[in-house]
């Protein structure tokens, strides 16, 4: 087994108040491939689970899609340039040029999974975890991902990529909300305790190797 | 810009390069290390907004936040490192232009380096907005930058998106887009804030809308369905009708396809209404990618205050397809009232965004 899905019951929940629900996590190794493109397709269907939860209308999902990564699209750009310098840049291949950018995975992703909501990629340092996952659990909790606060039901995907031997690995999670959140005065409490539930198992997947379960994420 | 001309013009250096494109608007006379063109770029364009603002000087000058987009980060340091040389590239992407900013202005509030391709300014934009309303930052300084890139000249030249001439945004013989390179920032904070300390406020930024065409790597929806989605959540974010807008400073990159698309999305959002006022910067400053949309809502805020739309270099036919013509190249600018504008900017990957900005109007 590569990957380990951990699915939560709905009594769980970030927020006391009980409307915002973080329901599941996924951690995937990333296989070592020349670029991030090729590591990244190994594991979609790894991450199917996770989107399908949620039903697909007309092949859309309307959610949010969230990443972070500290070095996607770094490979891919060096590559790039240095196969163009080899073949001539006025006869360079382009195939490869979309993923010299960070977002071409948060694009993937969303492209397979039908997501057509916000789209956003960060580039941050996981050497502070909690730091970096700060903007993504700021914007679930903020109005950005909550719809028009009419208490319809919204969803956001926030995922984590790390490229780079030995420790390359996926994390995705998916959160669950009402719109009527957006009225809340306690967002920042929301984002402190999704921004730390990421961070821990971020961290978490440090130090147990590859393979092994996440906990439940149960909070 | 106002005279409707163009930056544009063929690189001896991308020739001699081996280039096949060699036509770009390129910032010159501005010396700095190649590998750190973008923080010297993005610093010059923060003292810039800092002395505007008079922010620096307040009492907690030094706590704002920094927001910058961005696509590559520094592209000559990847381009460099492709060419065999060891350089740490973590120290080297989008995060970097935070860091030498935080360092350079003694910053001390959160820090976020967003990396939404060529809409990456306005989601820079969004993010400070939304720290501001979570109090997450005292101030923020938000914006793009993007150092010239050779690696996009050879990427979008390669991938047929360059222009073979000029870049003609909406205009019926346009044939691509045109490289550009700069930096845009701003001062953003909350109103009360802004009024506690005496500054006069520019414009408002009253709205983000985004969205995903999950459809393409690198072209977006052809009937521009995830472009219009991210007109009107700005717009009800905005707390505006379509028939508010006075003005849409297209993202208009002069591309077939993603011109078509957003002339389609422009007849949708605008049906039964009249068409705001349309023009486009990419004609004139080429398309600095990250860069682009912070610089256009620069422009935009300079248009809500100057109450004038600028000439859209190359723009000279309209385009049957889509329909409805900018503001036409070499004519003098567009001077009438205006309070609404929308600065769209798309990207590839299919990403959507559009700003909505109101002229400053005191209670």
């Amino acid at each position: 087994m590569r990957s380990v899905v951990n699915d939560v019951p709905n009594h769980e929940t970030l927020d006391s108040r009980g409307t915002s629900l973080l329901r599941a996590s996924l951690w995937c190794p990333l296989p070592h491939q020349p670029s991030e493109q090729e590591s990244l397709e190994t594991v979609l269907d790894d991450l199917a689970p996770i989107f399908e939860t949620v039903p697909a209308v007309d092949g859309e999902r309307e959610g949010a899609l969230l990443v972070v990564s500290d070095d996607a699209g770094n490979a891919t750009a060096v590559k790039f340039w240095r196969d163009a310098l080899s073949t001539g840049l006025a006869v360079a291949s382009p195939a490869a040029f979309p993923w010299c950018l960070a977002n071409a995975a948060c694009a993937t992703i969303a492209r397979r999974f039908g997501v057509t909501g916000p789209n956003l990629t960060w580039l941050v340092s996981f050497t502070d975890p909690r730091t970096a996952f700060d903007a993504p659990a700021a914007w679930v909790a903020g109005s950005k991902c909550l719809g028009s606060g009419d208490g319809k039901r919204v969803d956001a995907w926030l995922v984590a990529l790390h490229f780079g031997a030995p420790t390359a690995r996926a994390m995705l999670w998916h959160w669950t909300g009402s719109g009527a959140d957006s009225e809340r005065d306690n967002h920042l409490v929301l984002a402190t305790e999704l921004r730390d539930r990421m961070a821990a198992d971020w961290s978490l997947a440090d130090t147990a190797g590859p393979h092994r379960a996440l906990y439940a994420l149960t909070i | 810009m106002l005279r409707g001309e163009s930056a544009a013009r063929d690189w001896a250096d991308l020739t001699e390069e081996g280039h096949r494109g060699v036509r770009a608007c390129r910032i010159v006379d501005f010396d700095a290390l190649d590998t750190r063109r973008g923080r010297a770029l993005a610093i010059a364009a923060a003292r810039e907004a800092l002395r505007q603002s008079g922010r620096a000087e307040a009492v907690d000058g030094h706590a704002g936040g920094i927001f910058v987009g961005s696509t590559l980060g520094e592209s000559a340091a990847f381009e460099q490192a492709g060419a065999g040389a060891s350089i740490d590239l973590s120290d080297h992407g989008v995060p970097s232009f935070c860091d030498g900013l935080a360092t350079e202005l003694a910053l001390t509030g959160p820090r976020e380096a967003v990396a939404t391709a060529c809409a990456a300014g306005n989601y820079a934009i969004g993010a400070a907005a939304l720290a501001l309303q979570q109090g997450r930052a005292a101030w923020a300084l938000a914006g793009g930058v993007e150092p010239f890139s050779r690696l996009s000249m050879v990427g979008f030249g390669r991938s047929r998106a360059m222009a073979n001439g000029d870049c003609r945004p909406f205009d019926a013989r346009r044939t691509g887009m045109l490289v550009g390179e700069g930096s845009a920032m701003l001062v953003l904070e909350r109103l009360d804030d802004a009024l506690a300390r005496g500054a006069t406020p520019l414009a408002e930024v009253r709205g983000l809308g985004l969205s995903s065409d999950a459809h393409h790597p690198t072209a977006p929806r052809p009937d521009g369905r995830g472009m219009r989605r991210a007109m009107r959540a700005a717009l009800a974010e905005a707390g505006v009708t379509p028939a508010d807008v006075d003005w849409v400073n297209v993202h208009g990159t002069g591309t077939r396809a993603s011109d078509a698309a957003e002339g389609r999305a422009l007849r949708e959002v605008f049906d039964g209404v009249p068409m705001p006022l349309l023009s486009g910067s990419k004609g004139a400053l080429g398309h600095a990618l990250g860069a682009a949309s912070a610089i256009e809502a620069v422009l935009c805020v300079s248009g809500l205050l100057d109450q004038v739309v600028p000439p859209t270099s190359g723009h000279e036919q309209v385009d049957p397809e889509i329909g409805h013509p900018c503001t036409r190249e070499r004519t003098p600018p567009v001077r009438r009232p205006m309070r609404v504008v929308m600065n769209n900017a798309f990207a590839f990957g299919g990403i959507n965004s559009t700003l909505v900005l109101t002229r400053w109007e005191p209670a």
